[in-house]
């Protein structure tokens, strides 16, 4: 009893913190749902998820569509690029079917990522017209005007629950790396931090309460710049596909990224106090949209089915088969050496159609796999969505060399090769990594490739023209573009040689021991 | 009522948070010390490699750090407790000298984290919670190395030096003949060792008698696992222009041209790994056992000695490392 006594009054004053905190909490604290994406890349459909030798199907904006429905209050859609190109669907009707869905899905808002300008800029004019949301892009400049184009929006304005949202979009400054020249002649990409503060600050003039940045720019630049964001309270990013399922917070910004082509749903909760006028906290969950779980959505499907039903039956046309699955990133091991079987069997195509000593391809360029057993139309158009024509030129000895530099150094965007064979290790410094290139001729055996001799190249043209800063290539001698669609060469060279087999073979081979020292 | 729950759920999380946020702010910075084996910095190996680590972790993180490089034996156990009972938050014993010490100086200090660099794994010895038993296998690297000289040899017969006669030792020798033996089944392999104390491996004038033998002998290429003995068999090598391979750091510089390749254990990356570990909170104890998996042993292949090694012979020890990595190929060690 002694000790109950002794124990009344702090139990009494808790308790009446408590309930007089959840009064306050459960009357003045809102809740503000939104719901984000990024990098849909056209995914209208599930794709599949390769994990451990199992395939699971996830995702699409169907799914999307599904998980939408279940959500029983209002929220906020937004989405951070890269949402246009990538399938057949989005390519073939130019971004088309993505906008229309867009719509009927309900979105507010999207930043513009780097590849909604594949289909040149014209396009996605067109897009913007045709979308009942805007289209963000601060630091998208009109090198003319100085202002940003037309179609393209700094800033946009919403309310939700009586709070008002304010949202500004920000694209990457890598885009001449990144994007053939010709899409975005003429723009310019100023600086993230500096367009995105000045943003938020015209924003919270007009009476925002709430900022958000749509950022595509990558997970890790998003980090770094929220060290100097000023006014904006969460980071939606995308870019470089990651999923965050628990947000990082860099000072006081909220950063999220939702993983890729609407295999996944980002859901924040915002609590917000209506009497401080301020975010008390957050709540993240980043859901897998797994086809089990969320089935397409009917009217969603009705509607793909009678306005794209003639395409779509198209794509899913069989052309052959594959012995094996064929990843498009490296796993484990093969992470380090860089190596796919998806770029053996692609440059030695290349190589093949062409008569070349080498062929090059990106591996950023490598879209999606190819799955064992049967191929359709759409996994060829996903893999190679781009519609890159392969390209012939003769380079040295000593500029190969200079290329297989660059890509030893180059994590991402390693080179896949055909022709040679190279041996390098990542821990030396830049620029003296390469140890052997070696080349394999049927007659005179293994030789090291010759610096003063002069090699027949196939590449893509990105690559041709200087993509992902491999300006070795603009260095070519007798370019000349085959006008060979590499994605149409795919579909004949499938159909003609089924079933495909490639594998990893040991062409590029990193001796480094230092991978994350 | 659901209302109610979640309230309650809502305030006791956010309450929660702000004594969290507390203690987080006050934390100083973490305090490294490190105890060098018998010779210490300076000995172009094992020891410094260990430093390496220590010093990278200092220049990447905010930490302090303090090392001792003892003389004898009972040096050894005082300065564990030493970085101990001042409050240093994690301690290193580099050697497998370290064991029985650092395992009951981690049981007297359970708020501490001991790492001890080679362990003696033995039955009947519980590992505490709160240290790391580091342990490499070295017969994996040495398997690499042993394929190489297999490959290599023109006159069909290699060597192995040891320095002391013992169980750690033994991996080293038994990796390389199973590695030379894989790729070239009827190759010779000499072994000899240096002694059965501890001056086996600081004796270069023994480990030179040893390896003119073995070239006598016919062998064209040495292994050696024997510390500083080893220097007197680099010294053979130059004066016979034979080839020999290092061990524990990358050893060409002893002697260019002559050194084929080196073993390496990764000391400097666990040390450095184990540190990183310690500041996000990811310390784990217990036996880790680091192998080619890992990257906790290799071997060298970089500007330097690509002339002495063709590029064919590395694509086919690739394949080996991958089946070694991938269970295809095991080592048989010896019986303990």
């Amino acid at each position: 009893m002694k000790y109950l006594r002794r124990i009344a009054v702090p139990v009494f004053a808790a308790g009446l913190f408590l309930a007089a905190y959840g009064y306050y909490w459960n009357r003045y604290v809102v809740e503000l749902d939104v719901v984000y994406t990024s990098d849909g890349h056209g995914h209208v459909f599930p794709s599949m998820m390769y994990k451990d030798g199992k395939k699971t199907a996830i995702g699409g904006m169907s799914a999307l569509g599904n998980f939408l429905g279940r959500l029983k209050r209002d929220y906020l859609l937004a989405d951070s690029g890269d949402i246009f190109q990538g399938t057949p669907e989005g390519i073939l009707t130019e971004g088309r079917i993505v906008v229309e869905l867009m719509d009927l899905l309900g979105y507010d808002v999207m930043a513009v990522g780097n590849h909604d300008f594949d289909m040149g800029r014209e396009t996605l004019e067109e897009l913007s017209g045709l979308a009942g949301f805007p289209m963000l892009g601060a630091n998208i400049i009109d090198a003319g005007t100085g202002l940003n184009p037309g179609y393209i929006k700094d800033a946009f304005i919403t309310e939700l629950n009586g709070v008002k949202v304010g949202f500004t979009g920000i694209l990457t400054q890598d885009m001449k790396f990144i994007t053939m020249g010709e899409n975005i002649e003429g723009l310019e990409f100023a600086d993230p931090l500096e367009t995105a503060n000045e943003s938020a600050a015209r924003l919270r003039k007009k009476g925002a309460e709430i900022i958000i940045l749509l950022s595509h720019q990558g997970a890790e630049k998003d980090m770094q710049l929220a060290e100097g964001l000023e006014g904006v309270d969460i980071v939606l990013g995308g870019h470089t596909h990651l999923k965050f399922d628990e947000p990082k917070k860099v000072r006081r910004v909220l950063i999220c990224e939702p993983g890729c082509h609407f295999q996944y749903a980002g859901h924040l909760k915002i609590y917000y106090s209506i009497i401080e006028r301020k975010i008390m906290s957050y709540s993240n969950r980043v859901v897998p949209l797994l086809a089990s779980r969320y089935p397409g959505k009917k009217e969603i499907d009705e509607f793909i089915s009678e306005s794209f039903g003639e395409l779509t039956a198209r794509m899913n046309e069989v052309i052959g088969a594959s012995d094996v699955l064929m990843l498009h990133r490296t796993y484990g091991e093969d992470s380090k050496n860089g190596e796919l079987a998806l770029g053996n069997w692609q440059t030695d195509m290349m190589r093949e159609l062409t008569g070349c000593d080498f062929a090059f391809q990106n591996s950023g360029g490598i879209r999606a796999a190819i799955p064992d057993g049967d191929i359709r139309v759409r996994d060829v158009w996903e893999l190679s969505p781009f519609g890159n024509t392969l390209v012939k030129m003769v380079l040295k000895g000593s500029q190969v060399r200079r290329l297989l530099e660059q890509s030893a150094s180059a994590k991402q965007s390693r080179l896949q090769v055909s022709g040679l064979k190279m041996i390098y290790n990542s821990s030396l410094p830049e620029g003296r990594r390469v140890l052997n290139i070696i080349i394999k001729d049927e007659e005179a055996g293994l030789s090291e490739i010759e610096d003063e001799k002069e090699y027949t190249v196939v590449t893509n043209s990105f690559l041709a023209e200087g993509g992902d800063g491999y300006s070795v290539f603009s260095e070519g001698t007798e370019i000349e573009d085959t006008g060979l669609i590499l994605r149409d060469e795919e579909i004949k060279y499938i159909k003609g040689n089924s079933p495909i087999h490639a594998r990893i073979e040991g062409r590029m081979i990193n001796v480094s021991l230092d991978e994350d020292w | 009522m659901s209302s109610t729950v979640k309230f309650l759920f809502i305030s006791v999380f956010l309450l929660g948070g702000c004594t969290a946020g507390k203690n987080d702010g006050s934390a100083g910075k973490l305090k490294v010390g490190l105890v060098f084996d018998i010779g210490g910095r300076g000995d172009k190996s094992f020891n410094d490699s260990a430093y390496r680590g220590l010093e990278k972790a200092k220049a990447d993180f905010d930490i302090y750090t303090e090392y001792v490089e003892p003389g004898s034996g009972a040096d050894r156990e005082s300065a564990l407790r030493m970085f101990a009972s001042r409050g240093f938050d994690l301690v290193f014993g580099i050697g497998i000298l370290f064991t029985d010490d650092i395992t009951r100086i981690a049981n007297d200090f359970p708020d501490v984290d001991f790492v001890c660099i080679d362990y003696n794994i033995s039955e009947g010895l519980n590992v505490p919670d709160n240290l790391a038993a580091i342990n490499y296998s070295e017969q994996e690297g040495s398997f690499l190395v042993g394929s190489i000289a297999g490959l290599m040899t023109k006159t069909g017969t290699v060597g192995f030096i040891g320095g002391m006669d013992i169980p750690l030792i033994h991996k080293f020798e038994t990796g390389f003949v199973q590695g030379v033996k894989e790729v070239n089944p009827g190759c010779r392999v000499l072994v000899a060792y240096a002694g059965v104390t501890g001056e086996a491996f600081k004796n270069p004038a023994k480990g030179k008698e040893l390896a003119l033998s073995q070239y006598h002998s016919g062998a064209d290429i040495i292994y050696h696992a024997s510390g500083s003995t080893g220097l007197g068999v680099f010294e053979a090598a130059r004066e016979k222009d034979m080839l020999a391979i290092g061990v524990d750091s990358d050893q060409y510089h002893e002697a260019p041209g002559n050194i084929l390749t080196s073993m390496i254990k990764r000391v400097d990356v666990s040390v450095y790994h184990i540190i990183r570990n310690k500041m996000t909170g990811q310390f784990e104890g217990g036996i880790k056992q680091l192998g080619l998996k890992d990257n906790g042993v290799g071997y060298i292949y970089d500007e330097n000695n690509r002339f002495l090694i063709s590029p064919d012979i590395i694509s086919r020890v690739e394949e080996l490392k991958r089946k070694i990595i991938d269970g295809e190929i095991e080592i048989q060690l010896e019986e303990k």
